[in-house]
């Protein structure tokens, strides 16, 4: 019998968790940025408040995690709401 | 005498907002939404960059998409770029639907929205604000924040200032519970 090749680093490579980041973008306002997290990640106001103003002052805030396919989704509906977001391994 | 004027944009009910806009400013948005809607309809070819100043609308969902996630950034634009550009044109068109029609509340100056339709505003007015940052270069928190007097003066920067102070308007309208 034959075993199946398997390529462990590919496969530990696509489990790692993912992060959703949002980035800085001077055209958006305080309060929208605050609204989106609000509606989309269903975020208290303080912990909205907290993210967005990672993001004003630090230039980034990871705003949510999990697999792939849910990190994607996550940056598709940040993408309709206008807002600058990309994912990346977490670290 | 001096009167209090009503809020540009208010809830009225549980699923019911009236946006208030005088004949020149539905005008404009009207004209502009409809040139957003074909600067959006222009990006559908992901190999090329998108239309000048439409960049912000379609950002990469990578954070290394110019390294070691550039094949899963292409494979993602690939897969989404077409729904993004119809989610943001049925924005625009809902908004539309609600701007190109008589006003329907008591006063002349009054469009009435549901939730639905005014996130679908909030969203396409955050798009067209955007396209005029871009426009006017604004790229860091100074730039918004300080326009040298030129700029200030440019028909762009002052639908940029109104769109920004509408938005604030419809974000709290939007805000307030039910």
């Amino acid at each position: 019998m034959v075993a199946p090749e398997v390529n462990l680093d590919e496969s530990v490579e696509e489990d790692r968790p993912w992060v959703v980041v949002v980035w800085n973008d001077p055209v958006n306002l305080m309060s929208y940025v605050t609204f989106v997290l609000r509606k989309l990640f269903g975020y208290s106001l303080e912990k909205a408040t907290e993210l967005m103003l990672a993001v004003h002052h630090e230039g980034r805030a990871n705003v949510a995690e999990g697999t792939r396919e849910q990190c994607e989704m996550h940056v598709f509906r940040l993408h309709e709401h206008g807002l600058w977001a990309t994912m990346e391994h977490d670290s | 005498m001096l009167r209090r004027r009503k809020p540009p944009c208010e809830r009225v009910g549980d699923d019911a907002f009236v946006v208030r806009l005088g004949e020149p400013e539905r005008e404009v948005l009207v004209r502009l939404f409809g040139e957003l809607d074909a600067m959006i309809a222009a990006a559908g070819d992901v190999e090329s960059a998108p239309p000048p100043n439409a960049g912000r609308l379609f950002p990469p969902a990578f954070t290394d998409h110019e390294g070691s996630d550039a094949a899963n950034d292409s494979e993602y634009q690939r897969l989404m770029r077409s729904e993004l550009i119809e989610s943001r044109r049925a924005a625009v068109a809902g908004v539309l639907a609600v701007l190109d029609t008589e006003p329907s509340g008591r006063n002349a100056d009054e469009f009435a929205f549901d939730e639905e339709r005014l996130s679908a505003f909030m969203r396409s007015l955050n798009s067209l604000r955007l396209v005029l940052g871009s426009l006017l270069g604004v790229d860091d928190d100074e730039a918004a924040g300080e326009a040298d007097e030129r700029v200030r003066e440019s028909p762009e920067f002052g639908l940029f200032a109104w769109s920004g102070w509408m938005l604030e308007w419809v974000v709290q309208a939007l805000s307030e519970p039910g």
